[in-house]
């Protein structure tokens, strides 16, 4: 049985300026994403990688073209659509946290179950197994600035999962951090997905992201230059 | 340091949102003070000037008992303190009621055209009607010509020139004619002058020969002319010295406004320049890791304040030009109120102004910039480049110690104003550095709620700046709050007072009762008239003197107290009951007024001494009694002891008490129309008079109050722009973790609600300390009226509800601009 597709672009294009100033950030790319994916997307800086991102967190909307994403087409989606969109079926992990600097961890976690709706008490629960998942049981009740950016990020990627999403997009999320926890952040990121059924697209300039990825899309100028397995 | 100048200016434009903000800030600071000063500054010079042109430059008048006689005048000028003097015929006319009009009252000012010179204060365009019509050559020659404002003839239906008139003087009637003459400011008094030359005014008034005063200016170091029997020598009109007083207080009240205004700016200032360094703190670390020092960083930082502030000063003194010519009616309709029409004034702007307010506005920038730029300067470089560094709070003893400072100003009882006014600033000082720190305590335990919480920590985070946009609302609020329960506890009282004196039905008053002068009385016939009125059953008088003593000046009246002893209408406050009062008063005692027993220290018992005509008299003091109609000493006599002592000085107002039954609207209307020199109005019109002024003379102050919490309003909704720029990558991160649009707007509401309601909370039991302040101390002090602070609590329930509106729709602002672009962008914004 062939995996499900989460995503999918066709002949998407985003133009930024107009008229001479006119910028293509994006240039006719047709991407397919499946359930269980691990996909770093790579590039040169500028060649459309975090409006990609965007686009399939339909934080943005696209100029021309198709993104349809867990059966749900992203195009003409409302304030609340959208909304209901990315917290029940998206995951983001930033390269530099984003947490709220005066909420706890759990709270940190909790907040996308928060704005699907879910009970304060059930949110905190989930966002606790989540944390424990993550190996950090014991920092729930640490704010932001108490954590390194090892702890930190991890605690990204649990407020990532907590809604079960089924595609996890990820902006440079070693980016910030040193060797040995940007590692292991990103065997925690491909664990969790896998065992989820996420598909999880990464955008990175890290080999390391590359060499442990399922798939690597590269592109260049705005332009799709390649999509396969990656070179080990 | 240029380069560090260059780099930062640099910055400032590439973020223009962000500087057109701190422009703001300073330039509707800046604005308030210029608007305030030149709107005063016109209404009270203008204002001033009116006084000139009506009253002259005569520094006094010259009265007798009988007209005097032209063949004074060669002695006056002879005496050697007399710089300047010329005869006066003065006296009241009429002209008859016509179809098209009602009668009007009018009054002949006869001036000698050769002496009159320094006494007129004419504006230059009617110099030059003068010179060119020929105008007071024509005085002399046509005896029946007589010169009026445009708005006078057209009010009385008459062309500009040689319109024929029927002018009614005593009981005699003639027909003149007049011309026009604008630009002296005649128009202004109350009634209309109407100037011609002394011969044509005696020809009316029928005084022959003989003149109502001599106007003189006088050499204040020298010693006042010999006077002859009867004569009596008087400052030109009550209304001149008031229009002093006046002056004084206006300046005063503009002053404290003024200041307060410059507190508020200077807090929006400080919040602009707290934000600017906050930003910028990654940038100002790079240039300390580059090599540049605290001190060149410090200095480039508040050069660069400087220049935002004279560049946002600029732009403030425009638009409080602006705004003055707004505010000028308003002063101009308090002063018409009080002392007659005065027509709102042209604002002009001066250099020294400009130039001043430029430096307030450079200077306050520069002063509140100080603290930022020194915090930034000495922040280590690693630590600033981290950014991770809070802003500095107002030291936690200063508000204690400003109290302190206050509480000691308050001890002092020389001062009235001055020192108790210092005091109110440092109060409100104090409450606007204690803001972040009570912010902070508030905070301590935010919420479980999850947008009240993030609210909380997003306001947590930024105190220095949250904390001093509270203050800086809190300041005119607790100042609005106090003046609302000063001046609603006054006019409870002064109603209560109005009700309870204004015990007859009618009230006669000579028509130009503001202007007159002593000489001004109401005649015996229109008393008897009243007095033989079917309807009237008795007529109560009222005789009134000045006199100076040693003390000041005092003003004494003389009545029967007929509305008194029938309705019992007199708030005793010392001395026992009414009727006891009463007989003391028949007796020969007096009856002082509450500011007289004030500023004496009198009480019931206490002697007084009076200059009566044939020497000092002692009286005892019977009790003292509840009087906001004059702020000087007044104190009143039976009838019989009034002439006893100053002779028969004549009526100066009379009330009718009317039988069971009539009505009061029917015997004033016919009192009026039989006299219609004079001014009659019901119980009920004249406290709807009374009240009408005292709202009046408090309107200019609520609208100098509404700018200055509309300023700090403006301070809320650029600490929430700051608030919304420095963290709207947050947003964006809220927004990319499925929180909706209206969560979004409902936690910037919650953060300006937080602001609204801690200001709020602290500028509520601030405001009535403050109201305190001006109703135990102030008013006291000033004016010796005593009476209980009474808070209406609908209206400052109302006034909080009205600020807390506001500031919410301040918070909408951040909103609108947060969904105007996508989350992409909100999230760029951190990069």
């Amino acid at each position: 049985m062939s995996p499900r597709r989460v995503a999918r672009c066709a002949s998407l294009r985003k133009v930024y300026g107009s008229g001479d100033t006119a910028v293509a950030a994006l240039d006719g790319v047709d991407v397919e994403l499946f359930a269980g994916e691990f996909v770093a997307l790579t590039g040169p800086s500028g060649s459309g990688k975090s409006t990609l991102l965007h686009l399939l967190g339909a934080m943005d909307t696209p100029s021309e073209g198709l993104i349809e994403v867990d059966g749900q087409s992203l195009t003409g989606l409302d304030d609340e659509a959208a909304s209901r969109f990315r917290c029940e079926r998206l995951g983001f992990v930033f390269q530099f946290f984003h947490l709220m600097p005066s909420l706890s961890a759990w709270e940190n976690v909790a907040l996308p179950a928060r704005f699907a709706g879910a009970e304060r008490a059930e949110s905190e629960a989930r966002s606790r197994e989540g944390l424990a998942r993550v190996g950090l049981p014991a920092l729930a009740e640490r704010f932001p600035d108490q954590m390194s950016g090892g702890q930190q990020q991890r605690v990204a990627i649990a407020r990532a999962l907590i809604n079960d999403p089924a595609l996890v997009l990820a902006d440079e999320p070693t980016g910030n951090l040193d060797h040995v926890a940007g590692a292991e952040v990103l065997e925690l990121l491909a664990e969790l997905g896998a065992e989820r059924g996420s598909a999880v697209l990464v955008a990175t300039h890290d080999p390391a992201v590359t060499a442990a990825a399922t798939r690597a899309i590269r592109l260049v100028d705005g332009k799709l230059d390649t999509d396969d397995e990656p070179a080990r | 340091m240029r380069v560090v100048l260059r780099a930062l200016l640099a910055d400032a434009r590439g973020h223009k949102l962000q500087t057109l903000v701190t422009l703001l800030g300073v330039a509707v600071g800046v604005a308030v003070i210029v608007a305030i000063h030149l709107a005063s500054e016109a209404s009270l010079e203008h204002f001033r000037g009116t006084f000139d042109s009506v009253a002259g430059r005569a520094t006094h008048e010259l009265n007798g008992a009988a007209p005097l006689s032209t063949e004074r005048l060669p002695e006056l000028l002879r005496e050697p303190g007399v710089i300047a003097a010329q005869p006066v015929v003065s006296r009241l006319a009429v002209a008859p009621a016509r179809a098209d009009r009602p009668a009007r009252a009018l009054r002949v000012l006869g001036l000698d055209p050769f002496l009159a010179a320094p006494f007129l204060e004419f504006s230059s365009a009617a110099r030059a009607q003068i010179g060119s019509a020929r105008l007071f050559e024509r005085l002399l020659l046509e005896h029946d010509l007589l010169l009026a404002p445009g708005e006078v003839l057209a009010d009385l239906g008459l062309p500009d020139e040689g319109g024929a008139l029927d002018l009614r003087v005593g009981s005699t009637t003639r027909r003149v004619r007049l011309a026009r003459l604008d630009g002296s400011g005649l128009a202004r008094s109350d009634p209309p002058v109407l100037l011609t030359d002394l011969a044509t005014a005696q020809q009316l008034a029928g005084l022959d020969t003989g003149l109502t005063r001599y106007d003189l200016i006088l050499d204040p170091d020298a010693p006042p002319p010999q006077l002859a029997a009867g004569e009596r020598l008087a400052r030109p009109a009550r209304r001149g010295e008031r229009a002093d007083s006046m002056t004084a207080a206006f300046r005063t009240n503009l002053l404290c406004l003024g200041f307060l205004a410059v507190l508020v700016g200077a807090f929006l200032a400080f919040n602009m320049a707290q934000f600017a360094v906050t930003r910028r703190r990654a940038m100002l670390g790079r240039l300390r890791c580059l090599g540049c020092s605290a001190k060149a960083l410090q200095r480039a930082v508040l050069v660069e304040a400087a220049l935002l502030g004279l560049a946002g000063s600029v732009f403030g003194v425009a638009l409080g030009r602006a705004l003055a010519g707004t505010l000028v009616g308003d002063v101009a309709r308090t002063v018409s109120t009080l002392y007659g029409r005065v027509d709102p004034p042209g604002v002009s702007l001066d250099a020294l102004t400009a130039t001043a307010a430029l430096l307030v506005g450079v200077g306050a920038t520069v002063a509140a910039s100080w603290g930022p730029a020194r915090s930034a300067a000495r922040t280590p470089p690693v630590l600033v480049a981290g950014g991770v560094v809070r802003d500095p709070l107002p030291h936690r003893a200063l508000a204690p110690l400003l109290c302190v400072f206050a509480a000691l100003l308050l001890c002092v009882p020389q001062s009235a104003v001055v020192l108790p006014s210092i005091a109110v600033l440092a109060i409100l000082l104090a409450t606007a550095t204690a803001m972040p720190h009570l912010l902070r305590r508030l905070l301590e335990h935010p919420p479980r709620q999850l947008v009240a919480a993030l609210a909380a920590g997003r306001l947590e985070r930024s105190l220095a700046r949250t904390g001093a946009a509270a203050g800086a609302l809190a300041m005119p609020l607790a100042m609005t709050v106090a003046l609302l329960v000063m001046v609603g506890s006054f006019r409870g009282e002064v109603v209560a007072w109005a009700e309870a004196v204004l015990g007859g039905d009618l009230y006669v008053q000579p028509l130009e009762q503001e202007l007159a002068a002593e000489s001004l009385r109401l005649s015996p016939a229109l008393l008897d008239a009243m007095a033989a009125h079917p309807q009237v059953e008795t007529v109560d008088t009222l005789r009134l003197i000045e006199r100076a003593t040693d003390s000041g000046e005092l003003l004494i009246g003389g009545s029967e107290l007929e509305a008194v002893r029938r309705r019992g209408t007199m708030r005793v406050l010392q001395g026992g009951p009414l009727s006891d009062v009463l007989t003391a008063l028949d007796a020969g005692a007096a009856l002082i007024s509450e500011p007289l027993a004030q500023r004496r220290g009198l009480a019931p018992g206490d002697s007084l001494r009076l200059p009566g005509r044939d020497g000092e008299r002692e009286l005892t003091v019977a009790a003292v009694f509840q009087d906001f109609s004059f702020d000087r000493g007044y104190v009143l006599l039976a009838a019989r002891t009034h002439i006893e002592l100053f002779g028969e000085t004549g009526v100066r107002n009379a009330a009718a008490l009317l039988r069971p039954g009539a009505d009061p609207e029917v015997v004033r209307d016919a009192l009026m129309a039989a006299h219609p020199e004079v001014l009659v109005r019901t119980v009920a019109k004249l406290r709807d008079d009374v009240l009408r002024a005292f709202n009046d003379t408090f309107a200019i102050t609520y609208v100098l109050q509404g700018i200055s919490t509309a300023l700090a309003l403006v301070g809320i909704l650029t600490a929430l722009l700051c608030l919304h720029l420095e963290r709207r990558h947050e947003l964006g991160v809220l927004r990319a973790l499925g929180a909706r649009t209206r969560a979004i707007g409902g936690l910037l509401l919650v953060e300006a609600g937080a602001l609204m309601f801690v200001a709020e909370l602290v500028a509520l039991p601030v405001g009535l300390g403050l109201a305190w302040i001006l109703v135990a101390v102030v008013n006291t002090r000033s004016f010796g009226w005593s009476f209980p602070m009474a808070i209406d609590f609908g209206a400052v329930s109302g006034l909080l509800g009205m600020a807390l509106v506001a500031g919410l729709l301040a918070g909408l602002v951040p909103w609108l601009l947060t969904r105007r672009g996508t989350i992409s962008q909100l999230l760029e914004t951190r990069r």
